[in-house]
Order: C-alpha cells, then sequence, then structure tokens
C-alpha cells in the first residue's frame, strides 16, 4: 500500500497533487506539501543515513532546521550535498540519497540563477508563529512602519496582518551589528526541475531594521539513554508536527519519553489518531504517566526501534519520542549582542538584555514553555559509549567525560576537543545536552556552565547565494577605456591592472607573446609605435597654495615649475617609503595636472584630502579626479615627431619649439588636446590627452597618420620591458613599500633645501639611512639566453653552504630585450650599488644561475635618445 | 555591518568609509627637530584600547570628508567624537 | 562645420536598453544620456556667491540635495564641492574658487518608471524608498561608485565614472532579468 502511514484526513498536504521522488533505490509517492522527511515516514521509512564516524544507522530526529540526523544528498535535477530531510520540500522527480556525514557537490557549474536584494523597514519580526503574527499586527497598526515578517517555513494559510510584507521560505542566517540582518529566501528550490530559469533560485536579503521582533519560537531537547540515536527515536513534538502537519504517524505504538508536561498533550493527539502510546516520565512525581520515576535503559532494535527496555520492563514500540524540555531559539539574540541567562525552573536560557533594539516574544522568550529541569542524566556506565549527545557528530556521553577527564572545563574548549555542536546544525538540540553533561561529570550546573558562543550562519547558506549575482563578468566590476573595443577587436589579450583591462600585446597571425613583444619592442625603439595609456591616474589640482601643497607632498620642489613645464616626482608615506611616482604639469600660476601610477589614482587622491583636511585645511586647494576625463594615447619611437606632425600641422614639434618635459594644448586630428613631452620608454615620445569620448577617434587617426611609417600598437608587456632597460622603476613591482627613493636610485628627485616634505624626517632614521640597504640594480645573466624568475633570490654562493644563507635580495622584474640581444633583470640587493660588477646568484628551479650585476639603466645611460 | 554616520551625508553602511586609525595624532610642527625616539613614536605607537577609541573615518564613496567618532572596539557602538 | 567624432561609453548598448521598457511593460526604461555637460565646482563659504553668479545659479548647502535653475541643476557632493549639470561653453574663470570640466569622466544612465527604486535596491544599500524630490547622494551601486540624483514622479539619474559604465550597464541589465 502506498503511504501506509499516512493518516486519512488529517494534515494540510494537497492530496489532490500526488508526487513521485526517489530515495537511494526507491520510488515513493508523497503529496504536494511534504517535506522529504515527511514523504518518508509515511511510507515507512525511518532510516535515512549513516553516522559519519561510525556508520550507525540514522532516522528523522525533528520536523524543521534543527535537524541534526537526517542528512541527504539531493542527485536530481541539481546535485546538492548535505540537506536536511526535513527542510527538503518534494517535487515530483526529486532523487536524494542517503549520506553518511558527508556530500558531494555537482561536478558541472550551477546553472541556477541567485541574487541579493537591500530592504529597509522600521520593524523586522521573525518568525511568523502566534507570538510573531501579533507583533507583526501590531507593528503594522503605526501608519507609514514598513514591517516585514519573514518565515523560514512555506506559506501557511494563517493570516497576514494588513500592510505586513511577508517573506516565506525565508531564513534569517545572521544579526549583525545596527539592526542589521542577512536573510536567505529560498524562490524556486521547490520546484525542482520546473523551476524558471531567469528566476532566482535564492536570494539574499540584507536587511536594515528600526528595531526586531524575535518570534523564533523554541527548540525541543532530547534525553540521552543507551542507543539514543536509533531511526524510530524522535522528539515529542516532531511527532505531532507530522501527525498536524502532514496528517503522518511517526509509528503505531510509541513510547514518550518526558521529563516535562509537554508529553500528555502530545500522547493525547496521537491516541487520537490511533497509536498506542505509553509514557514514561522520569520525574517520580508524575501522576498522569503510565510509568513514573521510569529511566529508559535499553533499545531493542538495529536499523529501527524494535522494543525498549524502561522502568525494568521491555515494550514492543516502534516509535520512541522524547521530550526534554526546551530551548528558546536565542541565535539571533545572541548574535545581536544579547546576554542570556539560566532560568532554573525552564531549564533554559532566557533573553536578559541587548544594546542593539530587539525585543523578543512567545517562546523564544520563554513564555508558555513547561517548567522543567535540565535533561536527567544517566549514571556513568558501559553505555556511555553508546549514548549520544550529538548525532551528527558522533559525540557520546563518554566523550564529554573523556574530555573534562583530561582537565577541560570551559564548554568552549569541550566543544573543540569533541567536535559536539560543529556539524551542519550547530548542536540546536544538542548543545544544552552537552553543557549539562559536563555540568553532571564537573559536579555543576547547566547554569555555571553555559553554552557555546551562537554564531552565524543560523543555517547553512550556500556560497552560491553569498555569491548572488557578483561571479563571472560581473565578479568584479572591469574598468575600460574608451578604445577598449579597437584593442579587443585587435585580439589583445588583456592584462588585470587593479580592475583596469590593460592592452598586454597584439598578436599578429601565429605569433606568440615573445615573437609579438620583441616586434613591439623593435618598432618602439626604431620606428614608432603608440599605446592606450587612459588608465593613468589623473588628479587636477588647484587653488592658491597648489604649488605650496605639493611641495610638502612630492620629495622635489613643484612650485618652481614654469607654466607650461613637467616634472617628474615621487611620494613618500610617511615612514619615507615609496608611495606612488608620476610626472606634475603646471598649467596655470595656480593649477597643476598630477599624474599617477594606475593603480594608486584612487590611493594619491585619498591621500590628498587626507592631508587637506586633517593636517592642512588652511591651504586653499582643491583636488579632483579627471582619469576618465581624459583618454591617453602615448606615441613613441624615433617617427613619433613626424605622425604627430602630421595630425597637428599646428604644432610646433621640432625640439626647440617643444622640448623635453613640456606641455601644449593643441588641435591634434582636429581634437582639442593636451599634448606633453614625456617619456617612459627614453625614445621621443608624446602622450595625447583628449576628452575621453575623442579618445576612439584619436587613437584611430594615430594608426591612419602612421600608417605608412609602420604605426605599431604596443601593449603593456612592450611597455614594461622599455621602461624596464631604462631602469625606470614601477611602484608595487620593482617597490613593496619598504623601498625609499634612494633605494630605487632616485636619490636625485629628493629635494636639497631643508624644506620638510611627507617623510622627509624617516630619511634619516638609522635604518633608512644605512648604505648597506637594498638597491635597485640590473642583473645579466652569464647566459644570454636564460630568463631569470621575478621574485627569484639572489646569494652569493655556490654552493649554498649549510643554512642559514645569506639572502641579499629578489629579483622584481625580467625579461628579454631585443635591444639589448639578451635577457636582463632588474632587482633589489643589498648594497647593490657597491656590488656593481660582482658576480652573485640567482635561484631558479633550485638551481643557481650565475649573474653580474650591473647599474639598474641599461640602455641609453648618456640619455640620447629622448629627443629623436 | 556598522552604521557610521558622516556628519554631512548621514548614517550610511561602513563599506562607504575608510579607516584612518587613532584621531588626535597631530603631525608635528618641525619633524626635523624630534628625536628618532621621538618620531618613532609618532609613526608607529597608538592607543590601541579596549573599549572606546578616538578614531579617523573618511567618507571614501560619498562626499570624501575626513571626521572623527568615538567607537567601541569591544560592542562597535558609534557615536559623535566628543 | 565639424564632424562629431565622439563616442559615448554606452553608445552600443542603446537598444538593449530601449528592450527593458517594452519586456516590463513600461515599469522601467532606461537610457543614457551622453555628453551631459558636467562641471566640477569647489568653493568655500567666501566665494559661493561669486561661484553662483558666474555659474548662473545657486549651490545647495544642504547635504544631498539638488537645485535646478533653467536647464542647470547642481549637485552638492560636499561642503566644499558640487557637480553642475547641463549648461554649454568652455570650463568658466574662477576668481577664489574652483572649477573642472568633467563631462567626460562619468556618463549618465537615467532609469524612470515605477519599478526604477526596486531594480536599484538589488545593488545599492541607500533606503531610496524614503528620499524626498531633488536628492541627491554619492554612493555605491553594485561595485560602482555613483553619484543618484532622484526627481519627481520617478526618475534616477545615474552618474558613473566612464570606465565603469560598461560593467555597470551590464549589472543592470543583467539586474532587470532577476527581477
Amino acid at each position: 500500500m502506498s503511504q501506509p502511514f499516512r493518516h486519512p484526513d488529517r494534515g494540510r498536504v494537497d492530496r489532490t497533487r500526488p508526487l513521485t521522488f526517489r530515495f537511494g533505490d526507491r520510488t515513493m509517492t508523497g503529496f504536494a506539501g511534504d517535506t522529504l522527511a515527511s514523504a518518508l515516514l509515511a511510507n515507512g521509512v525511518h532510516e535515512v543515513a549513516r553516522s559519519v564516524n561510525l556508520g550507525r544507522p540514522r532516522g528523522i530526529v525533528t520536523a524543521g532546521v534543527e535537524e541534526p540526523s537526517a542528512v541527504v544528498q539531493i542527485e536530481a535535477p541539481f546535485p546538492e550535498p548535505m540537506l536536511t530531510a526535513t527542510t527538503v520540500e518534494v517535487y515530483d522527480g526529486l532523487v536524494a540519497h542517503p549520506l553518511r556525514g558527508q556530500g558531494w557537490l555537482a561536478p558541472e557549474p550551477d546553472s541556477a540563477r541567485y541574487d541579493a536584494v537591500w530592504a529597509h523597514c522600521e520593524v523586522l519580526v521573525v518568525g511568523a508563529g502566534a507570538a510573531g503574527i501579533a507583533a507583526a499586527a501590531d507593528a503594522a497598526a503605526s501608519t507609514g512602519d514598513r514591517v516585514i515578517l519573514v518565515d523560514e517555513r512555506p506559506p501557511r494559510p494563517s493570516e497576514v496582518p494588513a500592510g505586513v510584507r511577508l517573506l516565506t521560505r525565508t531564513t534569517v542566517v545572521g544579526y549583525y551589528d545596527d539592526n542589521f540582518l542577512v536573510a536567505v529566501q529560498r524562490r524556486t528550490n521547490h520546484l525542482g526541475a520546473a523551476a524558471p530559469l531567469e528566476q532566482a533560485r535564492e536570494r539574499l536579503w540584507r536587511i536594515r531594521a528600526g528595531r526586531v521582533v524575535l518570534a523564533t519560537g523554541a527548540h525541543e531537547r532530547l534525553i540521552p539513554f543507551p542507543d539514543n540515536d536509533r531511526p524510530g527515536i524522535m522528539l515529542a513534538g516532531a511527532a505531532l508536527a507530522y501527525l498536524r502537519d502532514y496528517g503522518v504517524l511517526v509509528g503505531r505504538r510509541a513510547l514518550v519519553y518526558t521529563n516535562n508536561d509537554t508529553a500528555y498533550r502530545v500522547a493525547d493527539e496521537l491516541r487520537g489518531a490511533g497509536v498506542d502510546v505509553v509514557v514514561a516520565d522520569t520525574r517520580a512525581d508524575a501522576p498522569a504517566a503510565d510509568l513514573p520515576g521510569a529511566r529508559l535503559s535499553g533499545v531493542l532494535g538495529d536499523r529501527r526501534v524494535t522494543g525498549v527496555r524502561v522502568a525494568g520492563r521491555q515494550l514492543d514500540v516502534d516509535a520512541v519520542l522524547v521530550t526534554g524540555g526546551f530551548s528558546p531559539v536565542l541565535h539571533l539574540y545572541s548574535q545581536a549582542g544579547g546576554r542570556l541567562r539560566y532560568d532554573d525552573g525552564l531549564g533554559a536560557l532566557l533573553p536578559d538584555g541587548c544594546r542593539q533594539r530587539v525585543e523578543v516574544v512567545g517562546a523564544a522568550a520563554g513564555v508558555g514553555l513547561p517548567r522543567c529541569g535540565p535533561p536527567p542524566m544517566p549514571e556513568p556506565s558501559d553505555a556511555d559509549g553508546r549514548t549520544f549527545v550529538d548525532l551528527q557528530r558522533d559525540v557520546t556521553i563518554a566523550e564529554v567525560r573523556r574530555a573534562t577527564g583530561a582537565g577541560l572545563r570551559s564548554v568552549e574548549h569541550v566543544k573543540r576537543y569533541t567536535t559536539a555542536g560543529t556539524a551542519h546544525d550547530q548542536g540546536k538540540t544538542s548543545g544544552l545536552l552537552t553543557s549539562a553533561t559536563v555540568a553532571a561529570a564537573l559536579g555543576s550546573s547547566a547554569a555555571e556552565v553555559g553554552v557555546t558562543t551562537f554564531r552565524p550562519p543560523y543555517v547553512p547558506v550556500s556560497f552560491a547565494t553569498l555569491a548572488g549575482r557578483d561571479r563571472d563578468d560581473l565578479f568584479d566590476a572591469a574598468r575600460l577605456t574608451p578604445i577598449h573595443d579597437w584593442h579587443l577587436a585587435r585580439g589583445a589579450p588583456f592584462e588585470n591592472v587593479g580592475q583596469w583591462k590593460r592592452a598586454w600585446y597584439y598578436p599578429r597571425d601565429g605569433e606568440d607573446m615573445a615573437a609579438a613583444v620583441t616586434r613591439e619592442c623593435r618598432a618602439a625603439r626604431t620606428g614608432v609605435a603608440m599605446m592606450d595609456a587612459s588608465t593613468l591616474g589623473k588628479i587636477d589640482v588647484q587653488g592658491p597654495d597648489a604649488g605650496e601643497f605639493l611641495d610638502r607632498l612630492y620629495t622635489n620642489v613643484m612650485s618652481t615649475l614654469a607654466i607650461g613645464a613637467v616634472r617628474y616626482g615621487v611620494m613618500c608615506r610617511l615612514d619615507g617609503m615609496v608611495f606612488d611616482d608620476g610626472t606634475v604639469a603646471r598649467l596655470t600660476a595656480d593649477r597643476f595636472l598630477v599624474t599617477t601610477t594606475t593603480g594608486n589614482a584612487a590611493a594619491v587622491l585619498d591621500w590628498m584630502e587626507e592631508w587637506l583636511q586633517t593636517e592642512w585645511p588652511h591651504l586653499r586647494v582643491w583636488c579632483t579626479s579627471v582619469t576618465e576625463q581624459w583618454a591617453t594615447v602615448a606615441l613613441v619611437g624615433p617617427g613619433a615627431r613626424g605622425v604627430l606632425a602630421r595630425v597637428a600641422p599646428d604644432l610646433a614639434v621640432d625640439v626647440e619649439s617643444f622640448p623635453f618635459m613640456r606641455w601644449r594644448d593643441a588641435t591634434v586630428a582636429g581634437l582639442p588636446a593636451r599634448v606633453f613631452r614625456i617619456s617612459f620608454s627614453g625614445e621621443l615620445a608624446y602622450e595625447i590627452n583628449v576628452a575621453t569620448w575623442h579618445g576612439y577617434a584619436l587613437w584611430q587617426a594615430l594608426m591612419t597618420a602612421g600608417a605608412d611609417a609602420g604605426i605599431t600598437p604596443y601593449g603593456t608587456e612592450t611597455m614594461h620591458v622599455l621602461r624596464a632597460e631604462k631602469g625606470y622603476p614601477i611602484v608595487g613591482q620593482d617597490t613593496d613599500g619598504t623601498v625609499t627613493p634612494d633605494d630605487l636610485g632616485l636619490g636625485w628627485a629628493i629635494r636639497k633645501s631643508t624644506k620638510d616634505f611627507v617623510g622627509r624626517r624617516s630619511l634619516s632614521r638609522p635604518d633608512t639611512a644605512r648604505s648597506d640597504r637594498k638597491h635597485l640594480v640590473g642583473l645579466l645573466p652569464d647566459d644570454p639566453t636564460l630568463l631569470l624568475v621575478e621574485g627569484a633570490h639572489i646569494v652569493g654562493h655556490t654552493p649554498l653552504g649549510p643554512p642559514p644563507v645569506p639572502y641579499l635580495g629578489h629579483v622584481t622584474s625580467s625579461y628579454p630585450s631585443v635591444a639589448l640581444g639578451r635577457t636582463f633583470a632588474l632587482a633589489l640587493v643589498t648594497s647593490g650599488r657597491q656590488r656593481i660588477g660582482e658576480r652573485l646568484y640567482a635561484t631558479v628551479n633550485g638551481t643557481l644561475i650565475p649573474v653580474e650585476v650591473t647599474s639598474h639603466v641599461l640602455y641609453d645611460p648618456e640619455g640620447a635618445r629622448r629627443d629623436g | 555591518m556598522m552604521i557610521i554616520t558622516c556628519p554631512w551625508c548621514g548614517p550610511r553602511n561602513e563599506t562607504e568609509f575608510h579607516y584612518g586609525g587613532e584621531a588626535g595624532v597631530a603631525y608635528p610642527a618641525d619633524p626635523g627637530v624630534l628625536s628618532d625616539e621621538e618620531w618613532g613614536r609618532f609613526l608607529f605607537v597608538r592607543s590601541n584600547p579596549k573599549g572606546v577609541l578616538h578614531e579617523r573615518w573618511s567618507h571614501n564613496a560619498g562626499c570624501r570628508r575626513w571626521f572623527s567618532v568615538h567607537r567601541d572596539t569591544v560592542t562597535h557602538e558609534v557615536g559623535p567624537a566628543r | 562645420m565639424t564632424v562629431d567624432q565622439r563616442r559615448s561609453p554606452l553608445g552600443g548598448l542603446a537598444e538593449e536598453f530601449a528592450q527593458i521598457a517594452v519586456r516590463t511593460g513600461g515599469r522601467l526604461r532606461i537610457a543614457e544620456q551622453p555628453y551631459l555637460r558636467q562641471l566640477n565646482v569647489r568653493a568655500g563659504a567666501d566665494a559661493l556667491a561669486a561661484a553662483a553668479a558666474t555659474l548662473g545659479l545657486a549651490l545647495p548647502t544642504t547635504p544631498n540635495t539638488v537645485i535646478r535653475t533653467g536647464d542647470l541643476t547642481a549637485l552638492w557632493l560636499g561642503p566644499d564641492d558640487w557637480l553642475v549639470l547641463g549648461g554649454q561653453g568652455p570650463e568658466p574663470t574662477p576668481v577664489g574658487w574652483g572649477v573642472v570640466d568633467v563631462s567626460a569622466q562619468r556618463t549618465a544612465i537615467v532609469l524612470s518608471g515605477p519599478a526604477a527604486v526596486g531594480l536599484l535596491a538589488h545593488g545599492c544599500a541607500l533606503d531610496l524608498e524614503r528620499m524626498g524630490s531633488d536628492w541627491c547622494a554619492q554612493t555605491m551601486l553594485a561595485r560602482a561608485n555613483v553619484v543618484l540624483s532622484g526627481f519627481p514622479p520617478d526618475e534616477i539619474r545615474v552618474l558613473v565614472r566612464a570606465s565603469f559604465a560598461s560593467y555597470l550597464a551590464s549589472w543592470l541589465l543583467d539586474a532587470v532579468m532577476a527581477m
């Protein structure tokens, strides 16, 4: 017979909608509204899992999220590991398997969408039981207040007060500072394969609430007894829920084992549904009990309870329904910073004040809970190793006693020693049991022992839900230049520089990266080449005190710069270490344009604002980011002047009219432009700036104008080779926050006058003033074809000798160079400048490569090429 | 997630702000006259209390203004600078 | 006559944006408003009047508010910091205050319709339901810094830096799917 344990008329499942599902190798039916657990129980299936360490058969213990035992693997329609059978809603085509502790992830990517949303309300009520609904109704009576009511269960026919926004299948998983709560809404999980693809499967709600009402109810507790983990043993309240909500009988002959009065209501209602019930009460003074003052001393049956030994008798039963009292659900309250106090009358922890605006109502506040003591502890016996405290972690009373025997006193330490309370359920039904066991072993009380800290999430949350839509292309913001589409069309791979996508190199047919970079470098050194430099950070600094301001931030003097001129500048942090470098151009008497490295644009602007606002508010200076106001194209190489002259016929481009380190306003390719004669390659070069929306047009015009000169677009890799050949450091590659300007060979950029600049005082500290600091130097491998690895360590001897081996530094940049006809590297080496000409060794793949130390400037040290 | 109240823009999520460390550590008028030890203290030594700390924040994603608050490092309660 | 050689960051998405109004039955419209003239204005209290006189509109001194005059709109960005939208012509010459033409720094994405606020709630932490009219705010939308401004009845203008525009447009188009 199908569903032999389904009661003919009780429950709220929709009997007009039968559903077919598979569990293990059995195909079964249930009804719409069933959980996997209720449908299995309706079919008489209790054994649904094996325990993780001991492999013992395990059943269904609860009817909700607190389930410690019935952990299953969903196989279809999409694999999901470790879900509790008590919370999975049955749908047609569901395929699930029993689990032993761990599940498996799907090998293929999850095609479902996930999503997140922010919500704001004046009142958030968690839990739509009677107390929650009453609280929501009260709150909604205040005009204009937004009230959100969240409930973890599917929609129920209960009455939702008018004006309340109800979120069902939604679990609040975390309660953080300032009434910020995070909830997970399961939107289409219950539809199985019928879930519409475009709808987010789960949605993360980030809720900011004026005040919070927690109506989170209470979780029933187990009582420890030997073999208390056998399938067929469950919480008494769960048996009642299966009858009331799903019309399912958990057995025909049940023993109810209790230490409190709720058992009698359960017994009455089960008897009314046709179940034979015997009530064994641990309390001697229990007049309504069939067996007062009873102890359950043994369970018969292995994969399913067949009987019990209780009060010296043996009873044939197929279910044992346990109630060891109730623990108010105060996880969220505790996460919010709420204090808890132990109530002896209820044998439970109750809310005791919180700094946040939160109120606890209903059973979560202890309202309506039965008086009862802590769960009665069995006397130490041989059966302790089969008397379970935490079912999912297979933790027994014997193990808890072993922990206290080893000297552990804190329940937090016992948790870590035994792993009790660390499983998916975080000890919802077992936490107080563990404490009571510890208390009994120490001769203390549960009040003194307390419980372990409640931490988010309240229930397991999948990473996919936390990621939401921030995955694939939206994982991070990709910043694009206005010329991006051209690079893309030309087949350039992109290099990530911060969030920017920068063209890396432009391979022609059949070229690999090395071949492309060689060709691009050759073009820049011998012909004409161009690069999209739009990502360069740009800051407009203006105001009457702008010059003075820049003098205080840069190591060199900027206030003396002539209008029309450009100067290279270095900035230090307060500790004297290089922070950023770039150029400063004076536009007018009280206006400068500062450039920064691509990655530091925001940090430099922040740095400027910090000093202006917090230390020098009297300076009249305003800083504005113009990074994306301007697109920048670098035009580089001996042929650059000719190409510029062609596109800017009104601009005098000869060396005398437009010398190095000057800028000019001009019309370039018909576009309003500002042209800088600066070079990051040592070659004759111009950086042409136009409004961002003109960047694409400028690029195309330069490609056209330079076509007959063989103009070659180049990417960041070629830029790196060209600058490294000249010994120009890159902040963040050749520096790491421990490098001073002098270490980089930039001592010339430190002003001679005594006027202060940020970081100056640090440069005379004993450590920064040492002569044996690491210096930036060049390295030439003896084998000119051998490329050193960036990051390779430098040592002074071969063989290494016994440790500790003196470490002299590391390689920061390393490239093959067509201009030098060989490979080369830059490195930070202890006393590097004093070692020029020496032989050192770089470690590459475990072997020591001999290298010669040279100046960091390897190409055109005289600077003969910059004027073309 | 903490709420920090920007004196200009009002309450915003902490993710809009940048932390600036302990407040009230002024840049010395003339760093050149400080001993190495005095300069080292200015650079590296902060009070780091368990409890209320007077500290600086910048409303980076908003108006970019710097301001000071008192924050309890245990409870994360934030109040205006006193 | 000179040829307009400009290319806006989201010019290629006009058609996809137009589809949104169709798909949502007019509950949401999204369009780029490119090439909007934008001046970043900086002025202390002493120069506020001078700046306003030169610019031709008053600058709001209440945080996160907007003043509109004719075709000009001034957004409060900070206590000495404004963004003036609209108008035309070169950068004015300030005396005792500061100005930078940042017209190409950001592009504008205009959302309107009753579903606009709900859409932005997928990536914006501000309580947009409780904004008044003519408000503005600098904040985060998804992973991009934006300047938001809102105007009756249901228009929200998102100013986003040019380099982030493509990301933000992709994010918005994807968010429409999740509605």
